[in-house]
């Protein structure tokens, strides 16, 4: 399935149907419309996340905290 | 000891003097505030400096018995770190009124050690950002140009060792946070293994990506302050027991690499740098072997998903932690960041755990590199310092936000939780500071500062003082 870009329209329907936080129209416009450089587009993202949504990751669990069981020596 | 000599000292340097009568903790710790008063103006390193605290202590470390490794040593730390009976901003007005009921883990194991804590350093708000860029408190500046970015988040962590106000400093490293603004002031910055170090009384950013870093000015130094800061905390679930080894004795003594094994990962980490930054790090590669290294090119995963994955557990976990807030103080956030934190609320559960996933295959495509070698190195930032109020940044090529281009190499080893530390490579024509990053096995410290100490000692890759 081909996903559509998400639309202003959509982040507010978001925000009034489930969200517990109600962030303005203008910062949910910047998700859809970036001016500031960090958040480099919601619609990009989406895209990218569907991308691993495709990937077949097996049995492999969420990343939990490092044990020393992939050390094999130390200095 | 004069105050000049006290502002370029190293924390070994500061410590023989002490032992030696040449000096004391109150005369390092009046000329380290004399020089904050004159500096801080412009560098804007400091946002909170706690002259009277620290004066009081300097005096009664003066009339005890050595306590630690770092008896009378001044530091500064990230004001995302807990002292207690001081606020804790995070470089926020939303947290203007948070004054800290207990020092932060880190602090108290610096206090047993003898440091002597001088003050709070400026950052990105919440550590939401590699620009240092505030603006509540103002931007922290490059020491070897005014007109440049410290770089950050610990912008002021990086530009109080840089400026000479101190000789150590405490940061958060969430996406290279800590090494790259050491790397773009002349200067050592490292980042350990994730849970190497409690995070206990430290403003959250992401549970998942957050590491305490350290800022110095040689290798060696860096060694001490983890060797005070290293090892378990019960009361942080996150905090691994895992045994500390001799960071100390890791130094190099002989120089030599005795056939430690080094990787190169060319894709990815030597594309789109600076001609000059590329040209630095051959040499360092090029010194390594003819010190005994083994170099080889070794192949890492595809980078192409690292920064979606990096993002999408960052914004949903910022968001739970900001949750108290946003409401009744949402009108004090950067509006940066709340945009970051509407992200946080449209992504799905599914898209946060499978971005968990792909850390563990990150991590297990890593570890498998590292049964091949000892470490890798690469660049550690693709550019010199950016101008302050630089949008984008340009290098060879490739055009990118300009927090997206600081961390460009340091960000995927928040996401492996491997060891990794900066280290100066010498200056750039323009006269600013270049670096290389070294990354290690897991709770390998010790083998990454013992390959970064040879390369430290070597002075065509020393960074001089900046002494602005």
């Amino acid at each position: 399935m081909t996903l559509r870009k998400p639309r202003f329209e959509t982040l507010t329907g978001v925000r009034e149907a489930f969200a517990a936080h109600s962030f303005s129209d203008d910062e949910l416009s910047e998700l859809v419309d970036p001016k500031f450089g960090i958040i480099t587009g919601f619609a990009d993202l989406m895209a990218q996340l569907e991308i691993l949504r495709s990937m077949d990751l097996g049995t492999t669990p969420p990343a939990l905290g490092i044990n020393s069981t992939a050390r094999d020596n130390d200095t | 000891m004069t105050p000049d000599q006290i502002a370029t000292a190293t924390i070994t340097d500061l410590l023989q003097a002490i032992h030696s009568g040449d000096t004391s903790a109150a005369k390092i710790t009046m000329a380290c505030l004399n020089r904050a008063q004159d500096k801080n103006p412009v560098c804007k390193a400091y946002l909170d400096i706690l002259s009277d605290a620290a004066t009081t202590r300097a005096s009664n470390l003066d009339k005890q018995p050595s306590r630690g490794l770092l008896h009378g040593i001044p530091f500064g730390i990230k004001d995302m770190i807990d002292v207690a009976g001081v606020p804790t901003t995070a470089g926020s007005a939303v947290l203007s009124d948070n004054v800290a009921q207990e020092n932060a883990h880190v602090i108290s194991l610096l206090q047993d050690a003898g440091a002597n804590c001088l003050g709070k350093l400026n950052l990105h708000e919440f550590a939401y950002g590699a620009t240092g860029e505030n603006a509540l408190f103002g931007t922290s500046v490059n020491a070897f140009d005014t007109s440049r970015l410290a770089g950050g988040s610990s912008s002021g962590s990086a530009a109080a060792v840089a400026w000479g106000l101190l000789p150590f400093a405490l940061g958060t490293d969430t996406g290279g946070s800590v090494r790259a603004p050491a790397a773009l002031n002349g200067l050592v910055g490292l980042k350990p293994t994730f849970g190497r170090v409690s995070l206990r009384g430290v403003i959250p950013y992401c549970w998942s990506l957050d590491h305490i870093g350290i800022i110095t000015r040689t290798v060696a130094d860096a060694a001490l302050v983890l060797q005070c800061i290293a090892g378990p905390d019960p009361m942080d679930p996150g905090c691994t027991s895992e045994r500390v080894n001799d960071y100390i004795g890791a130094i190099s003594a002989s120089g030599e690499l005795n056939g430690r094994r080094i990787g190169v990962p060319r894709a990815f980490f030597y594309e789109h740098v600076d001609a000059e930054i590329r040209a630095t790090t051959e040499r360092a590669i090029a010194y390594l072997e003819k010190k005994g290294a083994k170099i080889s090119e070794v192949e890492l995963p595809d980078m192409s998903h690292t920064r979606t994955v990096s993002l999408t557990v960052q914004m949903p976990e910022a968001l739970s932690f900001h949750m108290p807030w946003l409401e009744d103080r949402r009108h004090l956030y950067g509006a940066d960041f709340l945009t970051g934190l509407a992200l946080g609320q449209n992504l799905l559960a599914e898209h946060y755990v499978r971005a968990k996933r792909m850390i563990t295959i990150y991590r297990t495509d890593v570890d498998r590199v590292f049964g091949d070698v000892d470490a890798l190195i690469t660049p550690a930032t693709p550019s010199i310092a950016p101008k302050i109020g630089a949008v984008n940044v340009t290098t060879d090529g490739l055009t990118e936000p300009t927090g997206n281009a600081i961390t460009r190499f340091t960000s995927f080893f928040n996401i492996t939780g491997h060891p990794a530390i900066t280290v100066p490579s010498g200056l750039h024509s323009t006269g600013l500071p270049m670096g290389v990053q070294l990354v290690g096995r897991t709770f390998d410290e010790a083998g990454l500062i013992n390959i970064a100490s040879v390369l430290d000692q070597n002075p065509e890759f020393n960074v001089p003082a900046a002494l602005v």
